[in-house]
């Protein structure tokens, strides 16, 4: 018997049975802190409240602590082509973390302190639900890696590996970051979520970098628009995408963590670990009409770098994905 | 309109019947296709064959869960492209990543000798799906009915990946132990 005479046996299984495996309801996640071992919190002067994240939906409702700060041009234009969230917090320096304001607004992260060595260090703890499904960051950096190598050649002729990149990232499921028996990350003590936050029709404030194909080439045309929609209008109208693709959705999910926490005595150094939520995108199933004649896996990165430019990303996301089609 | 009256149609011979199951399951036979095939004109290839089938199979067939019904058609119509495929290169999809993972359930390489011991096989694997628990059993046949990947699958139940992949190890081997219990490898 081979592999093959089962997966033809089990297509034969009865109807009622496929059926019902149409039927999934995803599980209410409920919130339990984790607090593991902290090492010393202490507060110093200076440094915003500790809150505990409570999920009611809407981002002014999150209590959340130690967000990332978008500061500077620099960290501005780490959110281009060739941002990557992992990169990000292994690079940046623990000084520019921020916290939030107890009343769960956001600090200002635009502050363009990023070069002033005097400022004085904060010590945050943050405390991050768990059990979201896994992130392949790899396809992101693959994807994002082959744009880029693309918007700098200045190159029509897309690089012999990209379409492997696209193939493997398309048909990837975690298995190259995943050993069969890893432990789940407590998958039942997760945090009450209710499926993330929609956000709705976010504002958007400033300048926003849209990303668009022209000739097989990423570019990039800034412009000051208001609102989220807006921006995906203008990405639309810049790729030459019609009014069939729609974006559908906008939500905030948050990635699999345990607490994070970062400690300064002024004499050790600093930990941490990638948090923060993933900003979600949907868009209708429709984009993929437009594979034929735009490279699938630029367009992608070109609207997932547009929907993460600080403008248009919520602040204490660090990575924006995209959900084609549900 | 409900499946009832698309049988109907189809038991009419009223052409109107393969537009409404367009309509109806057109997409869910596409990603149904697609799942395996992971070509987009091929998938539309398949729908299209599983609307002639569908046409043909009805009557005598009169499906009491028409989706379930055309979304079989569709996946052997697919499972057929994609041998054909697979003979000159290595197919797309999830074909082969489910098919190696299923590999783990038979230790050797022989394909069933007969349709006695194929009809068998059916049999007992139904059966066996039949009876697992119910999480248990939608993940399996999201995996290697609707080949869907792990990561669809991890997003849709709201399950790690990790999390997906053991069960579908732990299902894995129990359906080796029943397949060697029933004399089948």
């Amino acid at each position: 018997m081979k592999a093959e005479d089962i997966f033809s046996a089990i297509g034969e299984i009865d109807e009622d049975i496929i059926a019902s495996s149409s039927e999934v309801k995803k599980p209410k996640r409920k919130i339990i802190l984790m607090i593991g071992t902290l090492a010393a919190c202490i507060m110093f002067a200076g440094v915003g409240a500790l809150a505990i994240a409570s999920y009611g939906g809407g981002v002014q409702n999150r209590n959340i602590t130690a967000v990332p700060q978008q500061n500077s041009q620099e960290g501005a234009s780490s959110q281009s082509s060739t941002y990557t969230g992992a990169e990000q917090y292994e690079s940046s320096d623990t000084d520019n973390y921020d916290a939030v304001e107890d009343n769960g607004s956001a600090k200002n992260t635009t502050s363009d302190n990023t070069d002033d060595e005097s400022s004085e260090p904060y010590y945050h703890i943050a405390i991050r639900r768990a059990a979201g499904s896994d992130r392949n960051d790899d396809a992101e950096i693959q994807d994002d890696a082959a744009a880029e190598s693309v918007y700098q050649n200045g190159t029509d002729e897309m690089p012999d590996v990209q379409e492997d990149m696209a193939a493997e990232s398309e048909g990837q499921d975690g298995n190259s970051e995943d050993s069969l028996f890893q432990e789940d990350i407590a998958p039942e003590e997760s945090f009450d979520i209710s499926e993330g936050e929609d956000i709705g029709t976010n504002t958007v404030s400033g300048t926003t970098d849209i990303y668009y194909l022209q000739d097989g080439i990423l570019q990039s045309a800034s412009e000051e628009l208001s609102d989220i929609r807006t921006v995906f209008d203008e990405w639309k109208r810049l790729n030459g995408i019609g009014e069939d693709v729609q974006l559908t959705g906008t939500w905030i999910e948050y990635s699999d963590s345990s607490v994070e926490y970062s400690s300064f005595d002024g004499e050790s150094g600093v930990t941490y670990s990638p948090g923060g939520g993933v900003f979600m995108v949907g868009v209708s199933k429709e984009l993929e009409n437009y594979y034929d004649t735009l490279d699938p896996v630029l367009l992608r990165v070109s609207l997932r770098n547009t929907m993460s430019s600080p403008s248009v990303m919520p602040s204490d996301c660090y990575r924006c994905d995209l959900v084609i089609g549900e | 309109m409900d499946d009832e009256q698309i049988v109907e149609l189809y038991w009419q011979r009223n052409e109107n019947a393969i537009n409404c199951t367009a309509e109806k399951y057109g997409k869910y036979c596409y990603s149904v296709a697609y799942n395996i095939l992971g070509d987009a004109s091929d998938s539309e290839e398949s729908v299209n064959d599983t609307y002639l089938d569908a046409w043909n199979s009805m009557p005598p067939h009169r499906p009491s869960v028409l989706s379930a019904f055309l979304g079989k058609i569709t996946r052997r119509t697919a499972i057929d492209k994609w041998r054909r495929k697979s003979a000159d290169k290595r197919g797309s999809g999830q074909v082969p990543d489910a098919l190696e993972e299923l590999s783990e359930c038979i230790p050797d390489k022989q394909s069933v000798e007969s349709s006695f011991e194929a009809k068998h096989l059916s049999e007992v694997i139904n059966d066996f799906i039949r009876r697992l628990p119910e999480t248990e059993q939608k993940v399996f046949v999201r995996r290697y009915w609707h080949v869907e990947s792990i990561q669809t699958i991890s997003d849709k139940f709201g399950f790690s990946q990790s999390k997906v992949k053991s069960m579908l190890f732990r299902t894995r081997d129990k359906l080796r132990e029943r397949l060697s219990r029933e004399g089948l490898v």
